[in-house]
């Protein structure tokens, strides 16, 4: 007895793959199929931005490449070279040189236009008068005061030139005070100041979000108030502060 | 009333509210979405962090304190036993220290006594910002924030009080920092679309002026709640 083999013929023919990709599985119409070990081409070979560290994906199904992240959840656009954080529409700018600019941070400068007559000298505090700023980046100055917009670390830095003192004038103390400590910088104690003399102090202080921040000056020695905070158009007279981490 | 913070036996701030007149309402919902919302977050924010800086800074020291067998885990606890101790004083307590060294050291140290120094004077320092939220005027079509008042703890405003010596000026100078930073990005932001605007001849010249006109403007919007980014 003999067994003759008859081969089966095809009955489809096997075709190239040509899947659409998209966002939920749907079934085709045509009528052709595809082997199971076909090729199917869903990658090419574009090297992907560097952002963050590179990492292997865990999702089964990820979103397309080119896809747009929105406004909210930050946006690093290497075509303006800039980060932009949480919404906002500034950040970290990156010049074509290199130069890294940060337009919202914290950072403001004013100081005092015209000279206050007898403020201190017998014991008073007088909160320093900084009526002109000359920047304000985060509009975070206003009435002699720098209120911080969000917690971090905090350089602070004065001038205070000042006039009027006698002989008996015996120490000048100048405080940075609203924030949560009391800091001391600077204190004159030196000889009779004559018609002018300068005192100078930078600190870096922890600040909560809001805490406003003054610079007080002290005078005392005298019978009465006669010292004089010097002003004038150019800055005498001064008050720095910046966010620094 | 609103409350923040831990529980516990509570003080009142501002019992009677908080006023900010119209003008200075446009500006916080210029960049603050719900004014009340900001306010105690922030505080409740501060609050935390203070809390939190005390502990730090007490730990080595009372870990070191050989009066000290056991300490509790709990927070408030702690801070108790920290409030509790011989050497801790208030930031206002602090400032009355400082003054009175500041004073002794000007007298003649031949007749000077320490026990005669009782003047202080801290208040016009630690009351900066209330005095200047005060000169301001607030009477027809104020807005109430915060009407039965705002409750904290005492817990959380010993917390507070180790490093600020008035709570309510301190929120004074928050509302007002956050009044001016609106008025000035508001500002900042609609100048030149004003300046832009072929159907704008003038603008005022006063700050209330141009506030007042921004804000009528179609295309002006607030401070609004970002939707929550889903990933």
């Amino acid at each position: 007895m003999s067994i003759q083999v008859t081969p089966i013929p095809r009955l489809t023919a096997l075709t190239t793959p040509a899947f659409t990709l998209g966002t939920a599985n749907a079934a085709g119409s045509a009528i052709t199929a595809i082997a199971s070990d076909s090729t199917l081409g869903v990658f090419d070979t574009t090297l992907p931005a560097k952002v963050g560290t590179a990492a292997v994906g865990s999702a089964t199904v990820t979103a397309r490449r080119d896809h747009a992240h929105g406004g909210g959840g930050g946006n690093l656009d290497l075509g303006t070279y800039k980060l932009v954080g949480n919404g906002g529409s500034t950040g970290i700018a990156i010049s074509a040189a290199g130069e890294i600019t940060t337009a919202a941070q914290p950072c403001a400068l004013a100081f005092n236009s015209a000279t206050d007559s007898n403020v201190t000298g017998n014991g008073a505090a007088t909160t320093i008068d900084f009526n002109t700023e000359q920047f304000d980046q985060n509009s975070d100055f206003a009435g002699d005061a720098f209120v911080a917009p969000v917690a971090g670390k905090y350089l602070f830095s004065f001038h205070i030139r000042f006039s009027g003192g006698t002989a008996s004038l015996d120490k000048m103390t100048v405080s940075i005070t609203g924030a949560n400590i009391l800091t001391i910088v600077a204190a004159y104690g030196g000889p009779n100041p004559g018609s002018q003399a300068g005192m100078s102090g930078a600190v870096i202080i922890d600040c909560d979000a809001s805490d406003s921040v003054t610079i007080v000056l002290i005078g005392t020695g005298e019978s009465s108030d006669v010292i004089d905070i010097q002003g004038g158009s150019n800055a005498e007279t001064w008050y720095c502060a910046e966010l620094v981490a | 009333m609103r409350g923040i913070g831990s529980v516990g036996v509570a003080m009142i701030l501002f019992p009677n509210g908080l006023k900010v007149n119209p003008f200075e309402l446009q500006c916080l919902n210029h960049v603050v979405a719900n004014v009340e919302d900001w306010l105690a977050a922030t505080l409740d924010e501060k609050i935390n962090r203070r809390r939190e800086v005390l502990l730090n800074q007490w730990q080595t020291r009372l870990l070191t304190d050989p009066d000290y067998s056991s300490l509790p885990a709990d927070s408030d606890a702690l801070c108790r036993v920290i409030f509790d101790h011989p050497d801790y004083k208030s930031r206002y307590e602090q400032e009355v220290d400082n003054q009175i060294r500041k004073e002794f050291s000007l007298l003649d140290p031949t007749t000077r006594r320490l026990s005669d120094m009782t003047r202080v004077e801290v208040d016009s320092i630690s009351r900066f910002n209330t005095a200047k939220y005060n000169s301001t005027r607030r009477t027809s079509g104020a807005t109430l924030l915060f009407p039965t008042g705002l409750e904290i703890s005492d817990l959380d405003a010993q917390c507070l009080r180790a490093f600020i010596v008035d709570i309510e000026d301190w929120v004074h100078g928050a509302i007002l920092g956050m009044i001016n930073r609106g008025k000035k990005k508001m500002i900042t932001q609609y100048r030149p679309v004003i300046m832009s605007d072929p159907s704008v001849t003038n603008m005022p010249a006063t700050e209330s002026g141009l506030i007042d006109s921004i804000t009528k403007r179609a295309d002006y919007r607030t401070a609004v709640i970002e939707p929550t980014d889903p990933g």
